[in-house]
């Protein structure tokens, strides 16, 4: 995982760095409060801020971080931390490269062929399989709620699920290839 | 997943599966389990590399961008005969697993696959396939299962197919047709034959008590539990759990029997861990389950878990001279209990036997022959040594009495028809409800429930 290596600051900076999370907390803790009521990018925006405080820092967060930053991407984080557990640092890497190159198929996929119920409940099936093993649960839903449309014979509306495709994307394209310390917990 | 915990030997296993990150979690779960993997997305290339080294197990979705899973699967077994196949399919492709497995898969797994599950399933895949494949059972061993009926012959052959699998076996029909002795002739015939058969009948036993009956208690947990109790799932360890008329069960039950079956796991009431067993299930019911389904009665999902082989009992009268053949085996089995000398049937009473509707099949039939043992002293069995009942049913007028019952009820709502009728059966009865539950071919639950509404409970 990338390194971060603490910088050389003054003892009054470290002290300013420390406020900076404090306060990114609580405004992460609120936006996750308002996440079923409200849109997501207050909680998109509150993730960024403390993710850059953390950097900032040049720290790792704490447990409580990592469970918020991967909830603002949608993520149980206890499936995800145990999966990267699982693997391992050198091939949790690899995974999530793969995972990102499913989703980016799928997302083509559903774009190109949403008016075709057998391939969007295609589609869907794999995305629930996916997500689900990964534990990005905000897609998991939405991908089984676009393969119940598919199969009750409603017009089948691919929108949500391509949205959270993109808000896990954007989070892989983030974090994925250079995982922080704070998403890889101890073995 | 316990990473320390050791497979039950080393094995080799090929994943088929076309998403790439998929692949990925498979590997890695098996391999840490011990398992020499090696992965491909493609029924081509699976073939490929099962024709340069066989594989001990193969995890096969059965969704494939080339070709159907299902022919490759079969194309894999003719190639290894005894092949242990583990077939993975997405939520709405169940019915598909349920063809795998009557083809010969081991097991499904559902997407997403928890990597305890993945492990177990291998494990118990490997388990199957190292084990010789039971014989089919001479007429001895089936001893249980009498008729030779075409639809016997057929029940008999279905058994004998699903035994070897670790698949879930869902057995439908009347009451009295002998569920129970088709569930354990499944355990008898499966590579589990040596461990415990558990059954529970989750419509006779309250609902305030199944949970604990099914998944145990802790000592304390609530009043009454004085000690701590191992529940049918942790009993069944090994073996096979049968839960008749499993769709009684209460909804909130039915959530964690769901959760029993993805995860292998049984947490008794009152205790903090969980705990991992290896259990078959095997479940019957004698209504429509799919009726039960479209009612709210019974959860959707957990029936497409439970209903991947599903085996439908005939009725006694559908089942030919089968009638004649259990009740010959029932004489001579019940005077020799009672120490009495029966000379068979006469052909008058054969002909009673087979005009007769059976509304309480075989259960109806055994209760008829042991009544004649116990009550006569010997001899040929002729109708008037019968039971009153059964004579007086035959006696009857079929065409005007119904007719003019019927013009009764005309008329009536239908909750007010059932009322009456439930009513009437009861009386019949004596009150007993279990008896009258038999008759109208409902669990006594679903009586006691109704009795209950009208203020009777």
């Amino acid at each position: 995982m990338a390194g971060h290596s603490l910088s050389e600051t003054e003892p009054t900076d470290v002290a300013q760095d420390g406020d900076r999370i404090t306060a990114a907390r609580a405004r992460m803790s609120a936006a996750l409060q308002l996440r079923r009521t409200s849109d997501l990018s207050e909680l998109r925006a509150a993730a960024a801020a403390l993710i850059a405080a953390i950097d900032q820092q040049g720290g790792s967060g704490d447990d409580g971080d990592r469970r918020a930053i991967l909830s603002a991407a949608g993520i149980d984080p206890d499936v995800f931390c145990r999966l990267l557990a699982l693997t391992g640092e050198e091939i949790a890497r690899d995974l999530l490269a793969r995972l990102d190159e499913d989703l980016a198929a799928a997302r083509a996929d559903l774009a190109g062929t949403s008016h075709d119920k057998d391939r969007v409940r295609q589609v869907s099936h794999l995305l629930i399989g996916l997500a689900g093993s990964v534990g990005a649960v905000d897609l998991h839903d939405a991908a089984e709620g676009l393969n119940r449309a598919a199969r009750d014979g409603d017009a089948p509306d691919p929108t949500g699920v391509m949205r959270a495709i993109d808000v896990l994307r954007a989070f892989l394209a983030r974090h994925g290839g250079d995982l922080p310390d704070w998403a890889v917990p101890a073995p | 997943m316990n990473g320390t915990q050791r497979p039950v030997r080393r094995a080799s296993v090929l994943v088929v599966e076309d998403a790439s990150s998929l692949q990925m979690i498979y590997r890695a779960t098996l391999t840490r389990a011990g398992h020499a993997v090696r992965v491909c997305a493609t029924a081509a290339a699976a073939l490929t590399l099962f024709r340069e080294a066989a594989a001990d197990v193969v995890l096969l979705d059965l969704h494939l961008p080339d070709r159907d899973g299902l022919s490759l699967m079969h194309d894999l077994m003719a190639l290894k005969p005894g092949l242990a196949v583990v077939a993975i399919t997405g939520n709405g492709s169940v019915n598909l697993a349920v063809e795998a497995m009557r083809s010969g898969a081991h097991d499904f797994l559902v997407k997403p696959v928890e990597e305890a599950r993945l492990q177990q399933s291998v494990d118990a895949a490997l388990r199957g396939a190292r084990r010789a494949v039971p014989q089919a059972p001479g007429p001895a061993a089936s001893a249980g299962m009498i008729g030779s009926s075409t639809a016997m012959a057929t029940m008999t052959d279905r058994i004998g197919s699903v035994a070897r699998s670790m698949a879930t076996v869902f057995i439908t029909g009347e009451s009295g047709t002998g569920k129970e002795l088709v569930a354990l002739a499944v355990h008898n015939r499966s590579a589990r034959a040596a461990g415990p058969f558990i059954a529970l009948n989750c419509g006779a036993i309250p609902q305030d008590l199944l949970e604990s009956e099914v998944f145990g208690h802790m000592k304390g947990s609530f009043t009454g539990a004085i000690s701590d109790k191992p529940g049918a799932a942790q009993a069944a360890d090994g073996g096979t759990l049968f839960l008749d008329e499993v769709c009684e069960m209460a909804l909130p039950l039915q959530t964690k029997l769901l959760r029993f079956l993805q995860t292998s796991t049984v947490q008794p009431v009152g205790a903090t861990r969980p705990r991992k067993v290896d259990v078959r299930i095997v479940c019957a019911t004698n209504q429509d389950p799919m009726e039960a389904v479209r009612h709210g009665q019974f959860r959707e999902d957990l029936f497409y878990r439970l209903y991947v082989v599903p085996l439908h009992l005939p009725p006694l009268r559908d089942r030919g001279d089968d009638v004649i053949e259990i009740a010959r085996v029932a004489l001579a089995r019940y005077s020799a209990e009672e120490g009495k000398v029966f000379d068979g049937l006469s052909p008058e009473t054969e002909a009673v036997f087979r005009r007769h509707r059976w509304p309480g099949n075989v259960r109806q039939l055994l209760n008829v022959i042991r009544n004649v043992v116990v009550l006569h002293e010997g001899g040929v069995v002729t109708p008037a040594m019968l039971p009153d009942d059964l004579s007086r049913r035959i006696d009857l007028p079929t065409a005007e009495a119904p007719r003019a019952a019927m013009e009764d009820l005309l008329g009536q709502p239908l909750a007010t028809i059932e009322r009456r009728v439930i009513e009437a059966t009861l009386a019949r009865f004596g009150g007993s409800v279990p008896a009258a539950a038999r008759s109208l071919d409902v669990a006594p639950s679903t009586l006691y429930r109704k009795l209950e509404a009208w203020g009777k409970g």
